[in-house]
């Protein structure tokens, strides 16, 4: 009998274990969001600062530069950031609207540009700093007044500037010359261009990488533009898409994927292809990965030659449900003060500093980006994307790959579709 | 008090008994065993309640929702619309096709090479182990590594696709191009799956007895009548389970045609890929459209219970 009743009361313990140990568990994230509740509402909450704070951004060239201000912040404020980074910005900008929902989302986060921050800033889930940087060290006039305004929404100021970056047309002069051609300077010889490189040499004359910012890039070539879905279908951006799918149809253009690469910058590298959109960070990745590679980089070839370029920036919002946030905004403050802004010229991440003096800096230490000139870059275009923007691009692209793959539609179709779908 | 005292010595000759009762219940042995097994059995049963029933019944709630993209407590009951609007996509349509299309090439494809390879190995006396280890690797590899090799194998002017191009076939990147990207991705996954099969129809011809092959040889029969009238009746209920696992597998293959649009939109190119799961994961994930995305995964769990069902039903008779 007592063999049974310590043998029942084993199985019960077991099980009673397992019950407790499923709540603990389900349990955990509440407890969790409970104690951030609890720190937000404690009395003495005004006086603290919050020891932690998180800081989302996407992985990639800037990864050692923001470690290392993250220490900065560490030892100046005394307040440990936790990165929060996700794989590639795609990857950051869908795992945000869950993030926000589950209420996960990081303190502050790092935009690669101001696209998509009108859609988060109309859910409310990220807030205006106006009124944090009043106290803040935080000096917006050492900015450039475009990129201030590019964060600017209703009036309201939604992320403090960090760097800078710009579209650019990468041009790899070994494969130009293999195939006798000059550097365009309109689009018209851009396209004629890319066919000499195929005729003459078998290789893509230029490479795309499908996705909104790279297809964006010809259709502003062409003078066209999405003006916040107002223009999807406009002439100019008909004739843009049609023009890439042509040469597409001739093997003059092919997607960074049919040359055996994960982004344009690895055909360049590998002379796959002559050209490809890009921007300043091939200068890094150029000297990294292909450094005996001739390659030159200029504003992209538009209709009557004068050349365009996207201007935009990355910058640091607050989430609005972020705990502390007047430490937030100092974190932000040492982020993007000048130390930071130097360390992106000293450190070489490949982005352009955002503040006008570290600009310069940069451009002198940076031969390869003479040809953006501050004159260039505040002539820039924005990307004025449509609000639904991934849903916009993936629409787009796959609109576009059925397009080249000889589906029976027309860039008129797909692009008059799209307005119908997206437009304002 | 007579009254009381009464009730009282009545009850205690009842109260032994019912006690006597309860002890002899305890006592029985499958009593114990029930209670014992109830008892083990219960955190199985609470994680699996947990992990995989409250998720099909969280899903099953949400597909009659319309959820904020960026608030899930802000969710409206919109009945049958996200099931309504699934059937009138031509994207969540041309995803069942592919899905389907794949199903019908991989199954028969990974089956078939499966007994084939698995009887060629029963021939092999030395080194036996050491293939059937070899075949069993790529199952065990990570899908992103096998797919990648792939890639480079199939890329225009790669190893596989310069040969197959002087035998006739495209010559192009398979993966990038719309017209070879889902036979592409059918090569990618019998090649990884078929190896799992081989070592199942290996066990099942090991469990065919010998004195059948012996019968069968002292009537004359060769090596393919044998393999024809011995071993495939005795693989018989390995092949059902076979085709109906690879039914239920091959339905929701993901990862692959994930890593094949690896820096462009899912599905890619031109939704060539774009398998049911894939069209589920850029619903929920990607545009966040959790209720839409819930209602294609009620349709997945429905097209995974039907194939089961189906795959038994036309199954020969005995052969579960």
């Amino acid at each position: 009998m007592t063999t049974i009743t310590r043998r029942r009361g084993a199985v019960t313990a077991i099980a009673v274990m397992s019950v407790v140990a499923l709540a603990a568990c389900g349990g955990g994230g509440s407890e969790e969001g409970g104690s951030d509740e609890g720190s937000t509402d404690s009395p003495s909450r005004e006086e603290e600062r919050v020891a932690d704070v998180t800081v989302g951004y996407s992985a990639g060239s800037l990864d050692a530069y923001l470690e290392a201000m993250f220490d900065r912040v560490e030892e100046e404020l005394g307040v440990t950031v936790t990165p929060v980074v996700y794989p590639t910005y795609d990857d950051q900008l869908n795992q945000l609207p869950n993030q926000f929902a589950g209420q996960t989302a990081p303190d502050i986060i790092l935009w690669d540009n101001a696209a998509p921050v009108a859609q988060y800033a109309a859910e409310g889930v990220i807030r205006p700093v106006d009124d944090l940087l009043a106290d803040s060290d935080v000096d917006l006039s050492a900015f450039p007044q475009a990129l201030v305004d590019g964060w600017t929404l209703d009036g309201g100021l939604y992320a403090v500037p960090s760097y800078l970056q710009n579209s650019a047309m990468i041009y790899n002069m070994d494969v130009l010359s293999e195939a006798g051609v000059e550097v365009p300077t309109t689009v018209a010889e851009l396209g004629e261009a890319a066919q000499q490189v195929k005729d003459a040499t078998g290789k893509a004359g230029i490479v795309v990488l499908e996705n909104l910012f790279h297809l964006t890039q010809y259709v502003l070539a062409f003078g066209g533009g999405w003006d916040y879905g107002r223009s999807i279908d406009s002439p100019a951006n008909v004739e843009a898409i049609q023009w890439l799918a042509d040469l597409y149809a001739t093997g003059a253009a092919a997607s960074a994927q049919a040359l055996g690469a994960t982004w344009d910058g690895e055909a360049i590298a590998a002379g796959t292809a002559a050209m490809s959109d890009g921007g300043p960070w091939y200068i890094g990745f150029m000297a990294g990965s292909a450094p005996d590679v001739e390659y030159r980089m200029l504003p992209l070839p538009d209709v009557d030659g004068r050349g365009v370029v996207t201007t935009y920036g990355g910058g640091f919002s607050i989430n609005a449900a972020a705990p502390d946030p007047k430490t937030a905004m100092d974190v932000i403050a040492v982020l993007t003060d000048a130390t930071a802004q130097e360390a992106i010229v000293t450190m070489e991440v490949g982005f352009v500093p955002a503040m006008t003096e570290f600009a310069e800096t940069y451009r002198e230490a940076t031969p390869e980006y003479a040809a953006f000139t501050d004159e260039v870059l505040a002539s820039g275009r924005t990307l004025d994307y449509p609000l639904q923007t991934a849903e916009f691009g993936n629409a787009l692209i796959a609109g576009f790959q059925g397009l080249v793959a000889g589906n029976g539609s027309t860039a008129q179709e797909l692009l008059s579709d799209l307005q119908a779908q997206f437009g304002q | 008090m007579m009254t009381t005292g009464s009730a009282a010595s009545d009850a205690r000759p009842g109260r032994a008994s019912r006690a006597e009762a309860v002890g002899r219940w305890l006592r029985r042995g499958s009593v114990r065993e029930t209670t014992t097994a109830w008892a083990m059995l219960t955190p199985a049963i609470v994680l699996l309640l947990w992990w995989f029933v409250a998720p099909i019944v969280q899903s099953a709630v949400l597909s009659f929702q319309e959820v904020s993209k960026f608030r899930f407590d802000e969710r409206r009951f919109v009945g049958l619309d996200n099931y309504a609007h699934l059937f009138a996509d031509d994207a969540f349509r041309r995803s069942l096709n592919i899905t389907a299309t794949f199903v019908l090439l991989v199954v028969p494809a990974q089956t078939v090479l499966a007994i084939l390879v698995a009887a060629a190995l029963q021939g092999v006396v030395r080194g036996r182990a050491a293939l059937r280890t070899a075949y069993f690797v790529p199952y065990m590899t990570s899908t992103v590594a096998v797919t990648t090799i792939f890639m480079q194998l199939f890329v225009r002017g790669g190893p596989v696709s310069s040969t197959l191009a002087r035998l006739g076939a495209p010559d192009v990147t398979w993966y990038a191009d719309a017209g070879m990207a889902l036979p592409f991705l059918v090569i990618v996954y019998v090649y990884m799956f078929v190896g799992l099969y081989i070592v199942i129809f290996i066990g099942g011809m090991e469990s065919i007895p010998a004195s059948l092959y012996e019968a069968a040889t002292m009537d004359g029969a060769g090596i393919v009548r044998r393999f024809w009238h011995v071993t495939l009746p005795g693989l018989r209920p390995y092949a059902v389970f076979v085709v109906v696992a690879g039914i239920i597998q091959a339905i929701q293959v993901f990862d692959q045609a994930y890593v094949i649009s690896g820096g462009t939109v899912l599905g890619s190119p031109a939704g060539a890929t774009s398998t049911l799961v894939i069209f589920i994961y850029q619903q929920a994930f990607r545009l966040n459209d959790i209720g839409y995305g819930a209602a294609a995964t009620v349709v997945l769990l429905v097209a995974v219970i039907v194939a089961g069902i189906v795959s038994r039903r036309v199954a020969p008779r005995g052969a579960e």
